[in-house]
C-alpha cells in the first residue's frame, strides 16, 4: 500500500477517536512547543544582544591613548593621533578599514522653544563618526571633510528632536533650518543639514538627545586643537575580524613607538560578544535538551496509547489480516498512525511555541524572531522520529497477531 | 468434467501437538468442491466445520493432507503469500459481519482492493457498483453504526465480491439475523450462484442448509453425509 494511503487511514483511524487523539498528543505538542519557545526566545536575545553589541561599538576596535608609565599623574600630558597618521591608516588599510571616528564631549546644554525645553547631548565629531554610529541618517547628509576642513556651521539633529522642537514628524522640512546653542559659553548658530535616528531609550525616559557638529568647529571656538587620543576604527563588512584587530593594534603600537609619554591599547568588543554568544548557546542547549526530555515522556505517552489502542482493534486487525493484509501493512499502518499523531502534534507544538516565544520575547526584550526553518525542519523530523520509535512496539504487536484468535476477540 | 476449485484430501488438524492437552478435531477430511456450486457445511457446534473453515480460508495450515485451491498446494505457501490467497481469491462472509467500525460502507467495501494495490478510482467505482448491486448504494456512506443486521450483511457480501474471488466462503451469515432478512440474504447468495459464483456456506441450521443445492455433513470432525455435487457422480 502507499505511503499516502497509509497516512490516509491513520489520519481517519486518529479521527474517529478525536478526544483520544488530542490527549495522546498533548505530550508531543508540549514536548516541542517547550523547544520552539526556548530556541526562539534565546534567538530573540541573541538578536537584541547583538543589536546592542552594534550599538554600543562591538566589532569596532576601540584604540586609545595611554600613559607610558603607569604611576604618570592623572593629567600629565599625553601625544595625541594625528590626523596625518589616521590618513596613513586609512590609506595603509583601504581594503579592511570601513571608517575610523573620533569626538569630543561637549557640555551638555539645552534649547528653549515657547514651553518645551530639550536637553541636547553635544557631540564635536569628525565625519566618520556618524556612518560609524548607531545613529543612522533618516534625511538630508552627514557631515563631511569638508565641512570640517572649511568649519561649517552645520549640525545633524535627530528625529526626537524635530518632533519636540518643530512639532513637527516632516523631517524634509527641517533639512536647512537654523538652531542657536550654547557651546563652552558661546552662542552659535548652526543649520541643520541632517537628521538622525535616535533610539527608543530616549523617548521612553526623556534623556537628552543627540546633536553632532564639526569637531574643527569646537577647537576654534576652544582656541586649541582637541587631543585625539580615543579613536574607534571599525572594520568592513565580511573581513576577518582577527586578522583586522590585530594587525590595526600593530599599526598603532608602532606608531607610537616612539613617542617618550605614551603607549596605544586597543580594545575590542569581539571577544567579549563572543563569550557572551557561546554562553547563550550552552544556556540555549541546556534548556533544549530539558525540553527535549518531556519530548521524550511525550513519546511514551504515544507507545502507551497505541498499546490501548492495537488491543482495543483486535477484531479490526483480525478482519485486515482475512481480507488480504500482510503483517507487513499491519505493521505500517499501525506505525504510521503513531507518526501520524506525533507529526501534527508537532505542527501544533511549532505553531504553539512560536507564538509563546515571539509573546515572550517581545515581553522582555521588546523584540521577536520569527522561528528558524531549520529549527522547524529538525523539530518536526525529531517528532516523526519520536513516532516511529515508541509507535513501533505497538505495531509489532499488532502486525503479530494470529488472525484467528483476532477474529474471535470480543 | 469441471475443474475443482476445492480440492481436500485427508485433511486432519491436530492442536497443540506434542502436549499434554494434545487434541484432533479433523480425522481426515475429503471434499471436493467445483465450480459453481452452492455447498453448505453443515454441523453442530464442536463438529469442527469452523476448524474446517479455516482451513479452507487460508487462515490456517492442516496437519496433515492436502488442500489445493485453484489448483495451488496451499500447505507450501508462506505467511505472507497465504494473505495473498486470502484477498485475491476467498471472499468472506461472517456470522457477526465483521465490518470495520467508523469507516463508511464504501470504504469497507474498498478495503480488500486497497491491500491488493488497486488504485483509488478504479476501487470507489466497483465498490459503488457492488454496493448498488446488494441494494446498499445509498447508504454508501452510512458507517456500520447506522446499518441494521440485514444491511451490514449486504455491505459485508459487497466487501467479499470486491476482488472476484474464486469462491465466498461464509460462516453462519445468517446467524445473527432474523428469519425474514435472513432469507433476504440468502437471496442474494443464490442470484450470486446463479451468475457462477462458487459458494461455500458453513451453518449449523438444517433449515438454511436446505436451500443448497448441494449439503455435506460433518460431525466430531469426519464427514458423514454428503448429498454429492454433480460432477462427483461419473
Amino acid at each position: 500500500m502507499k505511503l499516502s494511503e497509509n497516512f490516509k487511514l491513520a489520519f481517519i483511524a486518529l479521527l474517529s477517536n478525536k478526544i483520544r487523539t488530542m490527549m495522546t498528543m498533548l505530550g508531543i505538542i508540549i514536548g516541542i512547543a517547550s523547544v520552539i519557545c526556548i530556541v526562539n526566545t534565546g534567538d530573540a536575545q541573541d538578536k537584541k544582544t547583538a543589536k546592542e553589541n552594534e550599538k554600543y561599538g562591538a566589532g569596532q576596535l576601540s584604540v586609545m591613548v595611554q600613559p607610558k608609565d603607569e604611576s604618570a599623574s592623572f593629567d600629565a600630558k599625553l601625544d595625541s593621533i594625528t590626523l596625518e597618521q589616521i590618513d596613513q591608516y586609512k590609506e595603509k588599510f583601504a581594503d579592511l578599514c570601513q571608517g575610523i571616528s573620533y569626538f569630543q564631549n561637549v557640555d551638555q546644554t539645552s534649547v528653549k522653544k515657547g514651553n518645551t525645553k530639550i536637553e541636547l547631548s553635544m557631540y564635536a565629531v569628525n565625519e566618520d563618526y556618524q556612518p560609524l554610529s548607531a545613529y543612522p541618517l533618516l534625511e538630508g547628509r552627514n557631515i563631511d571633510r569638508k565641512d570640517i576642513e572649511k568649519k561649517h556651521y552645520v549640525c545633524l539633529v535627530t528625529d526626537y528632536f524635530v518632533k519636540k522642537y518643530y512639532h513637527s514628524t516632516n523631517l524634509k522640512k527641517a533639512i536647512g533650518k537654523k538652531i542657536t546653542v550654547s557651546i563652552a559659553q558661546a552662542q552659535k548658530e548652526f543649520e541643520i543639514i541632517g537628521i538622525i535616528k535616535e533610539d527608543e531609550f530616549t523617548e521612553k525616559y526623556n534623556a537628552p538627545t543627540e546633536f553632532m557638529f564639526p569637531i574643527s568647529i569646537y577647537d576654534s571656538i576652544k582656541g586649541v586643537s582637541s587631543p585625539i587620543q580615543n579613536i574607534s576604527i571599525k572594520p568592513k563588512d565580511g573581513v576577518n575580524t582577527e586578522l583586522f584587530e590585530t594587525t590595526s593594534t600593530a599599526f598603532w603600537k608602532s606608531t607610537f613607538s616612539s613617542s617618550k609619554t605614551s603607549k596605544i591599547e586597543a580594545y575590542s568588543g569581539t571577544k567579549y560578544s563572543k563569550s557572551m554568544e557561546k554562553q547563550a548557546q550552552q544556556a540555549k542547549l541546556t534548556m533544549g535538551a530539558v525540553g527535549a526530555i518531556s519530548l521524550l515522556v511525550g513519546g511514551i505517552g504515544v507507545m502507551n496509547i497505541m498499546m490501548v489502542s492495537v488491543t482495543e482493534r483486535t477484531r479490526e486487525i483480525g478482519i485486515r489480516m482475512a481480507l488480504g493484509a500482510k503483517n507487513r501493512e499491519i505493521l505500517e499502518q499501525f506505525i504510521i498512525e503513531a507518526m501520524a499523531i506525533c507529526l501534527i502534534g508537532g505542527i501544533i507544538g511549532i505553531v504553539i511555541g512560536s507564538i509563546a516565544g515571539m509573546a515572550i520575547s517581545n515581553a522582555l526584550y521588546e523584540m521577536s524572531v520569527y522561528p528558524s526553518i531549520y529549527i522547524i525542519v529538525i523539530a518536526l523530523g525529531f517528532s516523526m522520529a519520536v513516532g516511529v520509535f515508541f509507535g513501533f512496539y505497538p505495531a509489532k504487536r499488532a502486525s503479530d497477531l494470529d488472525p484467528i484468535e483476532a477474529l474471535r476477540y470480543e | 468434467m469441471r475443474k475443482p476449485i476445492i480440492e481436500l484430501h485427508g485433511i486432519v488438524k491436530t492442536y497443540n501437538i506434542g502436549m499434554e492437552n494434545e487434541l484432533e478435531i479433523l480425522h481426515g477430511i475429503d471434499l471436493n468442491i467445483y465450480e459453481g456450486e452452492l455447498v453448505a457445511i453443515v454441523g453442530e457446534s464442536g463438529s469442527g466445520k469452523s476448524t474446517l473453515m479455516n482451513i479452507i480460508g487460508a487462515l490456517d495450515h492442516q496437519t496433515k493432507g492436502t488442500y489445493h485451491l485453484d489448483g495451488v498446494d496451499v500447505n507450501t505457501l508462506s505467511k505472507d503469500e497465504m494473505s495473498e490467497i486470502r484477498n485475491k481469491k476467498i471472499g468472506f462472509v461472517f456470522q457477526n459481519f465483521n465490518l470495520i467500525p467508523r469507516m463508511s460502507a464504501l470504504s469497507n467495501v474498498e478495503l480488500p482492493m486497497l491491500y491488493a494495490g488497486v488504485p483509488k478510482n478504479r476501487r470507489t467505482e466497483k465498490a459503488t457498483k457492488l454496493l448498488e448491486m446488494v441494494g446498499m448504494g445509498k447508504r454508501a456512506d452510512h458507517d456500520p453504526s447506522r446499518l441494521s443486521g440485514g444491511q451490514k450483511q449486504r455491505v459485508a457480501i459487497a466487501r467479499s465480491l470486491v476482488n472476484d474471488p474464486s469462491i465466498i466462503l461464509a460462516d453462519e451469515p445468517t446467524g445473527a439475523l432474523d428469519k425474514e432478512t435472513s432469507y433476504q440474504v440468502l437471496d442474494i447468495f443464490k442470484e450470486l450462484n446463479k451468475e457462477g459464483k462458487t459458494i461455500v456456506l458453513i451453518t449449523h441450521s438444517q433449515e438454511i442448509a436446505m436451500e443448497c443445492q448441494r449439503r455435506v455433513t460433518i460431525l466430531d470432525g469426519r464427514i458423514i453425509n454428503d448429498t454429492g455435487s454433480e460432477s462427483d457422480a461419473v
